[in-house]
């Protein structure tokens, strides 16, 4: 709440520096010639006002909780003072609880109860201080850069290296989101390398993941094979693409090649409609519609299909991916030039042969693209698995039992209660990492595919 | 008839068979059908999946109740007397509702069967009954009558999901408890109504108290963070990429790295986010003791974060919402710069830049409200659902409307076409010209091989025939009139030129003989068009038949992306004109002798179309309609892309094909209608002007506006 106030205080402070700045300005524009127009001279202020503010909010909102909880800790008696790391947090985490919410899971000795309450006095005087700081510091911000306004004063320019500058901030956030997930999977993948040995995890033929808690458990070393998540998600995605990529590429021929602009713009925009559903709703559908109409299917021609078969799933991912496919290829093909057409038409050739012998092969490489992308899609592709594929790793080619992929392990290994040292959660950073590694390198190879494409043509 | 026949005996000429065109229209129409199906069978998908989900869901929104009386008995309702808040709430009931039900079925007998008729009611029923008397102690002591939550398993079988008629360790219910629900329903006792509390009240062990509030707050909450993080993150960087970036490798990898984002695994983004926690915020990795909720519970379930406390608490309720904004940023980024991208424009901007406005400026009055309308649109879809960034899907869209852009400024300026560039010289040097150039063809360029004269006989001297005959032809491409009446006689083995000032109607004109204007959306032709007397037409002429019959050649060559082998085969292939592959090499080979460029392929037969020159890839074209032995080639400026050598040799080709096709041209160069050319039509303003032989056209022409045509006034 009090951070809410700040942001709408700094944002008060900018609103009445631009009007400030904007009014100087005019009013030297009267007598003198200005470089800049008088809205640069407002911007100027307000956003010298806004940074100076965010800035300290930011600085504030990191180090008050580090140096409340280094404070508390310092007025903690010596006893406690010495206790182990986990324990001490756990003792804190207690007393702020008991000061904050009034909950407490045990009681607590006098001096710890004043700490507690000399911690709450900070938290309330550092967070009307952080109102009064910052609020000050955007004044004094606005204040100075006020004063430099002169009829010659370079508004303009200044603004805009400012706006470029944020600009580029914003767009190499992509980069560091890319080096965050590499190096975050990468040490925690470590991490569990160091426990199982990287091959017997890539040519491991088991998975089971359930190491104990205790050491006199049963079952208590896992196994930590991932082929036969390889092969369950390698079956699953093949099943999908055996729906998605006939469907996909004879409807986007239809669109592009056949259909007149009306049945296209009522067409493309419902298949679209099957992307933009949330993928939890196909996994509901796929577990509740489809893999019991399968199973019953089976059973009637005698066949045992499982609950959770690979071939639901699949089937249910396929038509989530039919939309990626057909816009995509739609695309490449509308790309391809109408003089091929009317080259092969003035042969004598009817609409599909031309379709068969020219478009397609000339839109070949954007059609691979387009699939290759649908495909790490799959891959990738979380909910419909978890809910409707299986949980146990099954090495099998039979499509009518369950098999489970690298997606639905990380899911359950991360839901519930973990801790973050055992080889079995830290699995989940191995796999991510492998799943990352292949999706990328499809992504990377498709968006090539279909850029090279569409230079060639463009 | 030697020529076309060649030396095959008469085998080389295309299998226009009723048998085999029923085939291949057969061929077509299953294709058709193919394309067809898949679009029905996605809509089906789609169908099946909403009508599933939708019948699936909206009994879910509904809840049964019973009527029941109930005797508040003050001993159970407050036990220990006095009416006091906490003595109320201490009452028992469980017993209140018992015992009412007990007095709807007296003769209800054994501790069993009483239970049963006890647990009809949903658990809540007792604490909605509490919270009432609570509020409400005037109520102690009375009898009040008001409706009941039933169980799920009751509320099932009102909904016919479980049936009487199911095995009984099916249905959840006892043959009992059947009986008592179908006598409350029978007395009119039982209702289903629509749960409003469905969108207020959060989790439930009891299904039938359940409700979507909390998490609708947590979605919520998970979507605002997400968009105050990346919708100005994205549309930045979308600008900065499309307007200012230099370009250069770091901006290619800016680019390819949000390509890669946008499309990387939803689940490696929340493994992100949870290394996030366990380095940067310090979360324990292992809890020293029993922890309600991990940090992975607050990953992977988002409405989970209401549960926890704490100082944390702040940083673990926005963690999706900015590990969702990462992908987001990527897809809004997308979409900002697609709709940012056919305003790439340059000159606009520099109007706006040399008025003084800064560059950001220009850019915010251009750009924003396209980005509003694009940018912003993409959203709400992708944020609720996470569902899969598209992509590329808006980026063809941006590369053709750039495309559409450029063009219309190209025309704006008043800059000729390229083609329109070659002007003719003045007319007093006209004759010359041509003199001059044929003699120079003769002189210098490429011999014909002795192979292409061999096979060619001597131009037949027989008196003028024609081939194809154009009465009354009108073409309209919409509410326009591009030809108007134009009769044409095109007598056999000559070459007729079609020429005139752009926009004339002479390509019109030309694709009407092949029907090419059939392809073409809004495009309309009547008229009577005859080849060899009969109609072009006629509803039983294939189009096919036609088109196997009147080639043609395009303005700009366009050789398919395959062999130089496979492009010539392609026609014969689809014509079924070679019986076998023996038959299908000579065939090739004849084509590529006769077009004259045999010796320049000869060794990459096998190597793409597209490889060669452009005066090649033209011959090849060439090489490729007459591979079908057509009897008409349609050439449509067949040397408006080519150099002049490269011309020179395509006109010498169309003097040899003479003497075995008739051939129509059309050509922007009086000088290439003067050598090549027999007779001439010239064509104005959609009107056939004057036709006549090519000499007498061009040096004694008989209306005024051909005159000044050929004499350059205009065109």
């Amino acid at each position: 709440m009090t951070i809410f106030l700040v942001v709408v205080a700094i944002a008060a402070i900018a609103l009445a520096g631009y009007l400030m700045g904007r009014q100087r300005a005019e009013l030297m524009a009267s007598t003198k010639h200005l470089h800049s127009r008088p809205g640069y001279h407002g911007a100027f202020i307000a956003i010298w006002s806004l940074i100076a503010g965010f800035a300290i909010l930011l600085f504030w909102i990191i180090f008050e909780p580090t140096v409340a909880r280094w404070l508390l800790v310092s007025w903690l008696p010596a006893s406690d003072q010495e206790l182990p790391e986990a324990q001490l947090s756990l003792l804190i985490t207690n007393i702020v609880n008991q000061v904050t919410s009034g909950i407490a899971t045990s009681q607590l000795t006098p001096e710890q109860a004043a700490a507690g309450a000399g911690y709450a006095t900070f938290r309330d005087v550092a967070r009307w201080m952080m109102v009064i700081v910052t609020a000050a510091i955007a004044l004094a911000a606005g204040w100075l850069s006020l004063r430099r306004l002169s009829p010659a004063f370079r508004a303009r320019n200044k603004v805009e290296r400012i706006v470029r500058y944020a600009m580029i901030a914003a767009s190499t956030i992509a980069i560091l989101t890319t080096f965050g997930i590499v190096f975050s999977l990468l040490f925690e993948a470590i991490r569990f390398f160091a426990r199982v040995p990287f091959f017997d995890f890539l040519f491991g033929l088991s998975w089971s993941p359930q190491t104990a808690i205790r050491a006199d458990q049963v079952g208590s070393s896992g196994a930590f094979g991932a082929v036969p998540l390889i092969a369950g998600t390698l079956m699953i995605t093949i099943i999908a693409m055996m729906v998605a990529v006939p469907i996909g590429l004879f409807s986007a021929i239809y669109m592009s090649e056949y259909a007149g602009p009306k049945m296209r713009g009522f067409v493309k925009p419902v298949l679209e409609i099957l992307a933009g559903i949330p993928t939890v709703v196909y996994g509901f559908f796929a577990a509740l519609v489809m893999a019991p109409f399968f199973r019953n299917f089976g059973a009637d021609i005698g066949l045992t299909v499982s609950s959770e078969s690979a071939l639901a799933a699949g089937v249910v991912m396929g038509i989530m991916i039919i939309p990626f496919v057909s816009s995509l290829s739609d695309d490449v093909m509308n790309a391809v030039p109408q003089t091929l057409r009317d080259g092969s038409y003035a042969l004598g050739a009817t609409k599909s042969e031309t379709i068969k012998q020219v478009i397609l092969p000339a839109a070949l490489p954007g059609i691979v693209g387009a699939v290759l992308l649908a495909v790490s899609r799959a891959i990738g592709e979380t909910m419909i698995v978890v809910m409707a594929a299986g949980l146990t790793a099954n090495l099998t080619a039979n499509p009518l039992e369950a098999v489970t992929t690298f997606t639905v392990q990380i899911a359950t290994l991360l839901v519930g209660d973990q801790e973050f040292e055992s080889a079995k959660t830290l699995s989940a950073f191995a796999l991510g990492l492998l799943l990352f590694t292949v999706t990328l390198a499809l992504n990377f190879f498709a968006l090539r595919i279909v850029q090279k494409y569409r230079e060639k043509y463009d | 008839m030697t020529d076309t026949t060649l030396a095959h005996g008469g085998s080389v000429k295309p299998d226009l068979s009723a048998g085999r065109l029923k085939k291949r229209r057969r061929a077509e129409l299953r294709f058709k059908l193919y394309g067809l199906g898949a679009i029905l069978v996605a809509v089906a998908f789609l169908a099946v999946f909403l009508g599933t989900i939708v019948s699936r869901g909206v009994p879910g929104f509904f809840q049964t109740y019973v009527l029941l009386d109930v005797q508040i008995t003050p001993d159970v309702a407050d036990p220990e007397g006095g009416g006091t808040a906490d003595s109320l709430r201490r009452g028992n009931y469980a017993t209140l509702l018992r015992n009412s039900l007990l007095a709807t079925f007296p003769d209800t007998e054994g501790r069993k069967a009483k239970r049963e008729l006890a647990n009809l009611l949903s658990p809540i029923a007792r604490y909605n009954l509490q919270d009432e008397v609570v509020a409400d102690p005037a109520l102690v002591g009375k009898s009040v009558q008001q409706w009941f939550l039933l169980s799920d398993d009751v509320d099932r079988l009102i909904k016919s999901e479980t049936t009487a008629e199911m095995p009984a360790d099916q249905r959840r219910l006892s043959d009992r408890q059947v009986v008592w629900i179908d006598k409350l329903e029978a007395d009119g006792k039982i209702e289903t109504r629509f749960d409003w509390n469905f969108f207020t009240v959060g989790n439930s062990a009891e299904p039938e108290a359940a409700g979507l509030g909390a998490a609708m707050v947590g979605s919520l909450y998970t979507m605002v963070v997400m968009l105050l993080l990346c919708v100005p993150v994205g549309v930045m960087a979308a600008i900065y990429l499309e307007e200012f970036a230099p370009k250069n490798k770091v901006t290619e990898i800016i680019e390819i790295n949000i390509n890669n984002l946008a499309a990387v695994p939803s689940i490696v983004f929340g493994l992100l986010g949870l290394a996030v926690f366990l380095s940067f915020f310090g979360l324990p990795r292992s809890a020293p003791l029993g922890r309600r909720h991990g940090p992975g519970a607050d990953d992977l379930a988002d409405h989970h974060h209401h549960h926890a406390c704490g100082p944390k608490s702040s940083a673990a309720l926005d963690s999706p919402g900015r590990r969702c904004a990462w992908r987001l940023q990527a897809a809004v980024d997308h979409a900002s710069r697609a709709a940012l991208g056919p305003a790439g424009n340059p000159h606009r901007h520099h109007h706006r830049l040399g008025a003084g406005a800064g560059r950001d400026r220009a850019l915010a009055d251009d750009r924003h409200v396209r980005l509003r309308a694009g940018g912003a649109r993409r959203d709400p879809r992708h944020g609720n659902g996470d569902p899969c960034a598209d992509l590329l899907l808006g980026r063809p869209g941006r590369a053709r409307l750039r495309g559409q852009d450029l063009g219309r400024d190209h025309g704006a300026a008043g800059l000729p076409h390229p083609d329109e560039r070659r002007g003719g010289p003045a007319a007093a040097t006209f004759r010359e010209t041509v003199v001059m150039t044929r003699e120079l063809n003769l002189a210098e360029l490429a011999e014909p091989s002795a192979a292409v004269l061999a096979g060619l006989g001597p131009i037949p001297k027989s008196e003028i025939k024609l081939k194809m005959r154009a009465r009354n032809t009108n073409v309209y491409y919409g509410e326009a009139q591009a030809l108007k009446q134009v009769d044409l006689d095109i007598p056999e083995r000559k070459v007729m030129a079609l020429i005139g000032p752009s926009g004339c109607g002479k390509s019109t004109f030309l694709r009407c003989l092949n029907r090419m204007n059939d392809v073409i959306d809004g495009c309309r032709v009547t008229g009577d068009i005859r080849l060899d007397g009969e109609d072009i037409h006629n509803p039983k002429l294939d189009v096919v038949q036609l088109r196997a019959r009147i080639g043609m050649v395009f303005q700009k060559p366009n050789p398919f992306p395959k062999s130089i082998f496979d492009n010539i085969a392609y026609g014969p292939r689809i014509h079924g004109v070679a019986k076998n592959s023996a038959m299908l090499e000579e065939v090739v080979t004849t084509s590529l002798q006769r077009a004259g460029l045999w010796e320049e392929v000869k060794d990459r037969l096998h190597q793409p179309g597209t490889g060669l020159s452009g005066g090649q890839q033209q011959r090849l074209c060439i090489a490729r309609a007459i591979a079908v032995s057509p009897e008409v080639i349609l050439m449509d400026e067949p040397c408006s892309a080519l150099d002049p050598i490269a011309t020179a040799k395509v006109e010498e080709l169309i003097d040899d094909l003479r003497r075995n096709f008739t051939i129509v041209i059309v050509t922007h160069s009086m000088q290439q209608a003067a050598r090549v050319s027999q007779n001439t039509a010239f064509f104005h303003l959609g009107s056939l002007v004057e036709a006549s032989a090519t000499d007498e056209l061009f040096t004694n022409p008989q209306d005024e506006r051909t005159q000044g045509y050929i004499t350059g006034r205009y065109g």
